[in-house]
């Protein structure tokens, strides 16, 4: 195997990574303001965040597999687990491998939703708005391309959608004016002992 | 077992339908997505080593930690014909949760 | 064994039958398993929650993505309020019910089982709660009891497997649907109580007992539960409940997301689901609702819209605004006099919220609605105006 193509191969991943997560916690945000028209129902917003965050994580494997095999970065398994531990770029690097395994806790949470609760799992959740940023921080700091021709404006067209979601949100959240009847139904409809 | 529509009401029946067409632009969307992000992969791959094919990259911002970084060398033996964008990764399109 | 009835048995002022009285009048639970679920297809039955939907077909399906891991929700939370037919069935046959929610398990290939009990309907709660106790020991490990929240959408499928899931009874309609995915992520099996404890005599006499339970509410002079035949009119059963306490104007069939009928049409209606379907009606939840001829119609219909308003899980704005919106209108015309800009306002409306809401809530509220400018057209188109009478 060629040995460049697998360092190609990694930062191209780690591009679409970016792309893909971006989408997701863009997803992730409209979904809580319950948007929807009559043809795109609402479980249309959270059914792609689920979907693309699980093609986040394909990729993100695939990013990680293949900085690990290439010879030449010297990165061992070990990196992809334990933050800061690389001789390169320790402390970029290291980020991503945080917020690699926030994405495992928060994706791991969701598929066990079930078992867990769901005070726990929105806990976690939240956890998503940490890994974002992060991955973005790694991306420029570690990135051969950061601040290249091509991966510079994605980065900056990715972090501009998330915030004008955030923003979004932000703004129509606080002008929902179902919020308030909705947690006072939530309130009256709770679990109480059997 | 086909479904008896005689026997739900004409508005059930116009929600199940209307639930069906979400459910199909789901899958539709998943998989056009995942098909672009492969896509993508290829072509962000041959962009990256049009770009930057090899060059000694010293870091620029060095990282702040204590042990050095030492200087990521690539083979450089690169020739100039871009590599072919074979994707690796398998396009996972996974279903939102039922049929 | 002849034609058993629901309510067969000891008198249901002496309380629950008990498990040994139980197996004594109708023999031991039968053996079941997959083959039951064409016994039941058979017979025709259908559902006695609300929907009417046809329980053979339901177990079906859930028996082919059950793998042995499916999950029986035994619905008794009754959040019609005029209804007491689940309570009365819970309280004095609750082996019925147990009954037929092992043998649903059995043949849908289900490990667990759920009794979904309304929160305040106590004795029916501790009556179940015995029962279950008095039940061998490979039956009981499968049961929890689960509380049900006292409000209207709360006895919602959905809502339902919501709770135990997620603690919160909040209806969705978002798939997967609780057939697919439901408590626990497993395939779920959500039925009335009397949908099982019908299926109970089913399995032993492999007929259906032939009646079913209804709630005679409103104007009579015994309200309460009747167990009638299917040949049984609307008339006789105003006559079992001892008659109208004057002269009613008309009906309201199926509770609160059910249909007015004019007194005169009324009275010769079938209690048979498939009968009133004939008609475009529904029995629903079984309440039977007798309006005097004293009461002022479009009061009634006010108030009643104003609590459907009032219980929409405000998850989206067509039901929360939108039946509120209606509410007002039908108050406004309640209270001042019929205007036309509110009669046009609630027709309009009317055709505009169904289906655009979340879940059912809205769907059902605007069709009791439609139903009452139906048929109280000229009591709408002619309503003088007077303060809020009935609530």
């Amino acid at each position: 195997m060629n040995d460049t193509l697998l360092w190609y191969t990694t930062r191209g991943a780690g591009a679409v990574t970016l792309v893909l997560l971006s989408a997701s916690v863009v997803l992730g945000i409209l979904s809580a303001l319950r948007v929807q028209s009559a043809t795109w129902p609402r479980f249309l917003t959270t059914g792609l965040h689920r979907n693309l965050s699980l093609m986040t994580l394909v990729f993100l494997g695939l990013h990680i597999v293949t900085a690990v095999v290439d010879p030449f970065t010297h990165l061992g398994w070990l990196t992809a687990v334990v933050p800061f531990s690389s001789y390169y770029r320790t402390f970029w690097l290291g980020l991503g491998t945080i917020a690699f395994e926030l994405l495992l806790a928060v994706v791991a949470t969701s598929l066990a939703r079930g078992f867990i609760g769901h005070g726990t799992w929105r806990v976690v959740h939240w956890l998503a708005y940490a890994a974002w940023p992060i991955g973005v921080l790694h991306g420029l700091g570690t990135g051969t391309d950061a601040f290249s021709v091509w991966f510079f404006p994605l980065t900056v067209i990715c972090v501009g959608a998330v915030l004008t979601a955030l923003g979004y949100r932000l703004i129509a959240g606080s002008r929902d004016p179902l919020a308030a009847p909705r947690a006072d139904f939530e309130a009256a409809v709770q679990q109480k002992e059997a | 077992m086909q479904a008896d529509f005689q026997d739900m009401d004409r508005l059930t029946q116009s929600r199940m339908l209307a639930r069906d067409a979400g459910l199909r632009l789901l899958n539709r969307l998943t998989t056009g997505i995942a098909l672009a992000a492969v896509a993508a992969l290829g072509v962000l791959t041959a962009v990256s080593a049009y770009s930057n094919p090899g060059t000694t990259t010293t870091p620029s911002s060095a990282a702040t930690s204590s042990s050095s970084a030492s200087t990521f060398t690539p083979s450089g033996l690169q020739s100039s014909t871009t590599p072919t964008t074979s994707s690796s990764g398998t396009p996972v399109a996974v279903s939102g949760g039922s049929r | 064994m002849t034609n058993l009835r629901l309510l067969d048995g000891r008198a249901l002022e002496l309380g629950a039958e008990g498990f040994a009285e139980h197996v004594r009048r109708l023999g031991p639970l039968p053996d079941a398993g997959p083959s039951l679920i064409d016994v039941v297809a058979a017979s025709g039955l259908t559902g006695r929650g609300g929907a009417d939907f046809p329980v053979g077909y339901k177990w079906r399906s859930i028996a082919a993505v059950s793998g042995g891991s499916a999950v029986v929700l035994v619905n008794g939370a009754e959040g019609e309020p005029r209804s007491l037919k689940d309570r009365l069935l819970m309280t004095a046959r609750p082996h019925l019910i147990l009954d037929g929610a092992f043998l649903a398990a059995s043949a849908v290939g289900a490990k667990q089982v759920v009794l979904y009990i309304g929160e305040e309907h106590h004795s029916a709660r501790q009556s179940m709660k015995r029962a279950l106790a008095e039940r061998p020991e490979h039956e009981r490990r499968l049961v929890r009891i689960v509380a049900a929240p006292a409000r209207y959408v709360a006895g919602t499928s959905s809502a339902a497997v919501h709770l135990v899931n997620a603690g919160v009874a909040t209806p969705t309609s978002n798939p997967p649907t609780p057939h697919e995915r439901g408590v626990d992520g497993a395939p779920t099996l959500v039925q009335n109580v009397e949908t099982l404890a019908h299926v109970a005599l089913l399995a032993r006499t492999r007929q259906l007992p032939g009646t079913l339970l209804v709630t005679m509410a409103g104007g009579v002079q015994r309200p309460g539960v009747l167990e009638v035949e299917r040949e049984t009119t609307i008339g006789e059963a105003v006559a079992m409940a001892g008659g109208a306490t004057e002269p009613s104007q008309a009906v309201l069939i199926g509770g609160y997301f059910g249909s007015w009928i004019e007194i005169s049409k009324a009275l010769t209606l079938f209690i048979d689901p498939q009968a009133l379907r004939a008609y475009g009606l529904s029995l629903g939840c079984g309440v039977i609702g007798m309006l005097p001829a004293s009461r002022c119609a479009v009061c009634e219909v006010a108030g009643i819209m104003r609590y459907l308003a009032g219980e929409s899980s405000a998850q989206c704005g067509p039901c929360f605004f939108g039946l509120r919106a209606l509410a007002d209108a039908c108050s406004r015309i309640s209270e001042q006099g019929t205007n036309s800009s509110d009669l046009l306002r609630m027709r309009r409306w009317a055709a505009e919220a169904p289906g655009r809401g979340g879940c059912h809530h809205p769907d059902g509220a605007v069709m009791f609605l439609q139903s009452a400018l139906q048929t109280f057209g000229d009591e709408f188109a002619q309503h003088p105006p007077h303060l809020r009478r009935s609530a």
